[in-house]
């Protein structure tokens, strides 16, 4: 069918920009980098080996990640705005990274692992939360919990800045939280890469199904699909997703609410190939963004600043064009 | 052949306050059921227990004589579909959410083959559906959406179809193109349930009418013995008489 070619074409385009990304990103930084391989000897052959395809690998398993989570958040919430961030996971992952860059200093690894472990408690209380809220369905009490536990969170973050030190602590707080690569190097990838990956994976075979989860819970019902048990399962992995990606790489917005819409704007309404589509989207935004924050200037600019400079323009330009309506 | 007996259930949403009280019922297979009953008597949430979204209180449903309970998610579906009285406000297209009805015929982390999506194009080509195929099932009018849901349910080949109020946002026209399609489903063996308020659809189409009215079956059996102007007077509370055309009887309001 006519539908069939036009998203083959598409998904072959995407994956050539990807692999395109992936090289122009390889050969891009402040040290000049020869075009070929054979060619990166030396310094070189560090720096791009163990500077920049580190980052570039995580690059693009965080866009991917936080992409392809939008897109089944957006369907499961049955709303256009939802993104990786509406049910806390985002701002409780922050506040592990800002209480251990405080607490425990300058180590990586455990400030990673505080927040990874933050954001998958502020899933849970925004789960438990969801039980004793008595107003609306299932999908509005996950909501409003969402919301709950954000500002709680937000809450949590001002007090910790607040406690740091404004001369030493404060702005490694504020910077890792505008979001940021910088410095991230295998260890990073080999602690966040598996999770978002096993995240990507169960997201892609569950896309179909994700359709389903758009329906009532009544229709999903009748169609053999249990809505509570498929939506926690979705949730927990959207939660591993975000919590991982937040604590590697700081508070990085835009991506996850943005790339669905461009895909649905490629591929039309179904999951089957919107979740991937956006994957791929995501993660050649996040990639080039993430090149020019570390090739543009001498000093590093914040990647979230980059993304919303890039991505304020493209949200006018899909209101401009479609309607939240999610109308083809 | 016995496709459905609930026997003696009671249920409500809130503790102490049951909106189903001492309901029993037998389908056989195939026919055409008609739960009529006036708006808020209960007859909707009948149809979620037959479904098994609810849980009855009291009483037990048994599908094919085994209790309900027992089957599976998947295993249900395969057996019962379900059209539900609000039309989805969803962006994928009619030949996707169509597709969708294959999801009991399929594995936990399959998607579609192409022997689901040659069934889907048969059923929108026998419904006269192929032409929408690609449009999104939110810009279509209320009467093209219902004839999606139902080829959906279609699509799921499930044996009983189960129908929230069909056809209470349809103009005259639709009305009857979906009580058509119901008849045909039918004679191809399937069975239905179908909800309505309206008498006269349950007069044209239902082998057997079951009248509900404040949660409790105050009359059932075959549509012509059941639906009678005195019966259905009581619970409207209106006084309505009874016509002859074309040999088939209609219940009509006496202003």
């Amino acid at each position: 069918m006519k539908h069939y070619k036009k998203t083959t074409k598409w998904f072959f385009l995407l994956f050539l920009l990807l692999t395109g990304s992936f090289y122009f990103s390889l050969i891009t930084g402040r040290l000049p980098t020869p075009l070929l391989p054979s060619m990166w000897t030396g310094t070189l052959r560090g720096v791009v080996y163990d500077l920049r395809l580190p980052r570039i690998i995580l690059g693009i398993l965080v866009g991917t990640g936080l992409a392809m989570t939008g897109a089944v958040y957006q369907s499961i919430f049955k709303n256009p705005l939802a993104s990786p961030k509406i049910l806390g996971t985002t701002d409780g992952a922050a506040v592990g990274v800002a209480a251990a860059i405080l607490w425990i200093g300058t180590n990586r690894v455990l400030i990673e692992l505080s927040g990874f472990i933050t954001g998958l408690i502020a899933t849970l209380g925004v789960l438990w939360l969801s039980k004793a809220i008595k107003y609306g369905g299932s999908v509005l009490r996950l909501i409003l919990a969402g919301m709950a536990v954000s500002a709680f969170s937000s809450a949590l973050i001002g007090l910790l800045k607040f406690l740091a030190d404004p001369y030493q602590v404060l702005p490694t707080i504020t910077f890792w939280l505008l979001g940021s690569l910088n410095g991230r190097g295998w260890v990073d990838v080999l602690y966040a890469g598996p999770v978002i990956l096993a995240g990507i994976i169960a997201f892609h075979l569950l896309r179909w199904r994700v359709n389903i989860l758009g329906l009532s819970d009544e229709e999903a019902h009748s169609l053999g699909v249990n809505p509570k048990l498929y939506r926690g399962i979705l949730i927990g992995f959207g939660s591993l997703i975000v919590s991982a990606s937040t604590s590697v790489a700081g508070s990085i917005a835009w991506i996850g609410l943005l790339m669905p819409h461009l895909a649905r704007a490629l591929f039309g309404a179904d999951n089957r190939y919107v979740i991937p589509g956006s994957g791929l989207i995501g993660g050649i935004m996040l990639l080039l963004c993430d090149t020019y924050a570390r090739s543009a200037t001498s000093y590093e600019i914040p990647l979230g600043i980059v993304i919303s400079f890039v991505a304020a323009p493209v949200f006018v330009l899909i209101l401009s064009r479609r309607s939240l309506k999610w109308r083809r | 052949m016995e496709a459905l007996r609930i026997e003696s259930i009671e249920f409500g949403y809130e503790p102490g306050s049951p909106v189903l009280k001492d309901v029993s019922l037998t389908v056989r297979e195939p026919s055409i059921t008609a739960i009529l009953g006036p708006n808020g008597a209960g007859k909707s949430t009948l149809l979620k227990l037959i479904l098994g979204v609810e849980k009855p209180w009291k009483g037990r449903i048994l599908l094919y004589g085994k209790p309900l309970e027992e089957y599976s998610p998947r295993d249900k579906a395969r057996l019962i579909s379900w059209v539900p009285q609000d039309p989805p406000n969803i962006p994928l297209s009619v030949y996707e959410y169509v597709l969708l009805g294959r999801a009991p015929h399929l594995g936990f982390l399959s998607t579609p083959t192409p022997r689901d999506e040659t069934i889907v194009f048969t059923v929108l080509e026998e419904m006269d559906l192929w032409r929408f195929h690609d449009r999104p099932v939110n810009s279509l009018s209320g009467g093209e959406r219902q004839l999606v849901m139902i080829a959906k349910a279609i699509a799921q080949e499930s044996k009983i179809i189960l129908m929230d109020e069909p056809t209470s946002h349809l103009d005259v026209g639709n009305k009857i193109r979906v009580l058509r399609i119901v008849k045909q489903l039918v004679n191809q063996g399937k069975t239905i349930i179908y909800t309505t308020h309206d008498p006269n659809e349950a007069l044209l189409t239902a082998d057997n009418t079951v009248i509900i009215h404040n949660g409790r079956i105050i009359e059932q059996g075959e549509t012509g013995r059941v639906v009678r102007a005195e019966n259905l007077s009581r619970i409207y509370g209106v006084e309505l008489r009874e016509v002859e055309l074309n040999s088939n009887r209609y219940v009509l309001p006496q202003l």
